[in-house]
């Protein structure tokens, strides 16, 4: 370690002088640095002495008559957090305490009787250059934050700013093309829309740029409900008729129960898929879907018979950017469509991967968690929290009513959001105060519930109010009226999916 | 008679073919740029069948203009339709829809045929 040519400047809290003393003389025998010892003899007195003076590390006695282990501790290291602690400990009992305290941010400790002259100072140099780097560290996390938060700042101006002009090229071609500003010719017609399919694939090559930055920030929002799997299968099925020629799509559905997903994503994912299997194949191919159970997940398939992926190939397939193939066989893809499912499926809490042959075609296989009531349920009051969070309040009341599901599961679900954590492993930043009452989900439950909520809410007045249902047997604007004699805002919510 | 609909949005652009296509769908049109012409023009016109908002809009938000909507008697009853472009806007939409009074919400951007689907089916159940 370099020679500092400054004193080193060091805080002694200890209450026996014997100990002091030896403390003392072993700095001062030290030929590598120079050190300058202050030393209090109770916690008080210490936070006087850092209150006045500058230093450098602090040597903490843990038996102190004014304050012992984790205490003294906390007591001295909130008053200087910026400062290096090192624990003396005079008991193998304390040593347990001590290394908890480690935990909370002490740099080292010594136990007393055991340590040199030398290991003490080596602990005193090492702790302050430790502690320095952390300092640096912390800085340089700090700036990366701020610059994480103008990179997504940006990401979303920048897909609105993209988004408007886009509708409007878009929307004007087609009223062009539609005949709405006077007769086009067919070549006109025919330009029209190759503008209509350019602003498609541009339209397409922003949002899985941006879904990418969304995701890898940590930012894409996921409206995870219950959704049935043959329905999204023949949802892509029908999207995609269009451009699929004269292959042959089929879809071999067996038993599959519904899963636990945002809809709108693993139709991009189901899609992306699909537009793959059809730029691979020639116009004769065959293309099959298959979902079934496996192991608690639903297990859905996409195979072709096109041309198949080199062995090689396959572990970048599902990397940004990499396209696979030889140049001569470029199909127009950004080489972000796989990447995007990759990302979309794992926040899924599901996996992907392919299987190929060079010539036999391909087989693209992902699976997704299955339904339960359970995981909707923690689902929809983590995000009413965010929304209520997002507007500012940062107390939310939960009302939770049904008589099964919800006493089934809620103490699990309270004790996860407490915790401030939910199922896609984002940290709510507050933890909410809160309450629950529960009821049975009919008129006269909801009545009874309004009625006792004034005396309720007298001790506990929260800025918002969301209430759940695990099925939907109640008109949404009845219970908000009844609500809302609790003056605060309420986010309905509903465990079965939002009624149509 | 051809349906009457309030269209305010301050993307002009927007605004230009959105009106376009909706006139020759068969509606009548009349076109705001912020959140205080809207309520200027739906007060004293008077006569719409629906109101489409943007959320994000000068002066007034759409937000804002709804409620000011929905507190006067003359156009409280009349039916609204949300657009937004913003994916934390839509989520807090979702989830205020009912309190609001809104008859339906659509994301930006949008395809005109499902607009036009989305506004014939709040019209017909008025």
């Amino acid at each position: 370690m370099e020679e500092k040519p400054e004193k080193i400047r060091v805080l002694l809290i200890e209450d026996e002088d014997a100990d002091a003393e030896w403390t003392r003389r072993a700095l001062a025998k030290s030929t590598t640095s120079s050190f300058e010892l202050r030393r209090t003899e109770r916690i008080f007195t210490g936070l006087e002495c850092l209150k006045k003076e500058s230093f450098d590390a602090i040597l903490l006695d843990l038996h102190l008559p004014d304050g012992t282990g984790l205490e003294a501790f906390e007591k001295v290291h909130s008053q200087a957090p910026h400062l290096p602690v090192i624990l003396l400990t005079g008991s193998l009992v304390d040593e347990k305490i001590a290394l908890k305290v480690l935990e909370k941010g002490a740099q080292d400790y010594l136990l007393k009787g055991k340590f040199d002259d030398s290991m003490l100072v080596r602990s005193l140099l090492y702790a302050l250059q430790r502690h320095k780097l952390q300092k640096e560290l912390g800085a340089a996390n700090q700036q990366l934050e701020k610059l994480n938060r103008l990179k997504d700042e940006f990401v979303a101006t920048v897909s609105h700013e993209l988004r408007t002009p886009l509708t409007a090229i878009k929307e004007s071609a087609s009223l062009m093309r539609d005949g709405v500003l006077g007769k086009v010719n067919k070549e006109q017609e025919d330009f029209l829309t190759t503008i209509d399919e350019s602003v498609n694939r541009l339209a397409q090559l922003i949002n899985n740029m941006l879904d990418l930055a969304k995701i890898e920030a940590g930012r894409m929002e996921f409206k995870r409900r219950k959704v049935s799997v043959k329905d999204l299968i023949k949802t892509t099925l029908k999207n995609y008729e269009s451009i699929t020629g004269n292959r042959k799509l089929k879809a071999d559905l067996l038993e599959v129960p519904d899963v636990f997903a945002d809809s709108d994503k693993i139709l991009q994912v189901l899609g992306n898929l699909l537009s793959n299997a059809i730029k691979f194949t020639t116009d004769d191919g065959t293309i099959t879907f298959t979902a079934q159970e496996q192991n608690g997940e639903a297990v859905i398939t996409a195979q072709d018979n096109g041309t198949g992926i080199a062995k090689e190939d396959l572990p970048k397939l599902f990397q940004k950017f990499s396209q696979v193939g030889t140049a001569e066989k470029k199909t127009g893809g950004t080489g972000l469509g796989l990447a995007l499912c990759k990302e979309i499926v794992e926040s899924q809490k599901g996996r992907i991967s392919a299987t190929s042959e060079l010539a036999k075609g391909s087989q693209f296989t992902f699976t997704l968690p299955v339904y339960t009531s359970k995981l909707a349920l923690e689902e929809s009051f983590a995000e009413q929290l965010e929304i209520a969070k997002s507007d500012g309040e940062e107390s939310v009341g939960l009302i939770a009513m049904d008589s099964g599901i919800f006493r089934d599961h809620l103490e699990q679900v309270m004790e996860r959001l407490r915790r401030g954590i939910h199922r896609t492993d984002t940290v709510l930043a507050v933890e909410p105060n809160w309450m629950v009452i529960l009821a049975t989900a009919d008129l006269k439950g909801i009545e009874a519930m309004a009625k006792r909520l004034p005396d309720v809410l007298k001790n506990y007045a929260p800025q918002s109010l969301a209430f759940g249902t695990a099925s939907y047997p109640l008109d949404g604007k009845d219970v908000s009226a009844l609500l809302s004699k609790a003056k605060a805002s309420v986010y309905p919510l509903y465990i079965g999916g939002m009624p149509k | 008679m051809k349906p009457r609909i309030l269209l305010a949005d301050d993307e002009a652009s927007i605004l230009k073919v959105t009106k376009l296509r909706l006139e020759h769908e068969g509606f009548q049109v009349v076109t705001a740029v912020d959140g205080e012409e809207a309520l200027q023009k739906a007060f004293d016109n008077g006569g719409f069948d629906l109101f489409l908002l943007d959320i994000k809009m000068p002066k007034s938000d759409g937000f804002q203009v709804v409620k000011k909507l929905k507190e006067n008697p003359s156009t409280a009853k009349i039916p609204v339709i949300l657009f937004t472009a913003s994916s934390h806007q839509w989520q807090r939409l979702i989830a205020r829809c009912t309190e609001l009074g809104i008859a339906d919400c659509v994301r930006k951007p949008f395809e005109s045929k499902e607009l036009i689907a989305r506004i014939r089916r709040v019209l017909e159940t008025r």
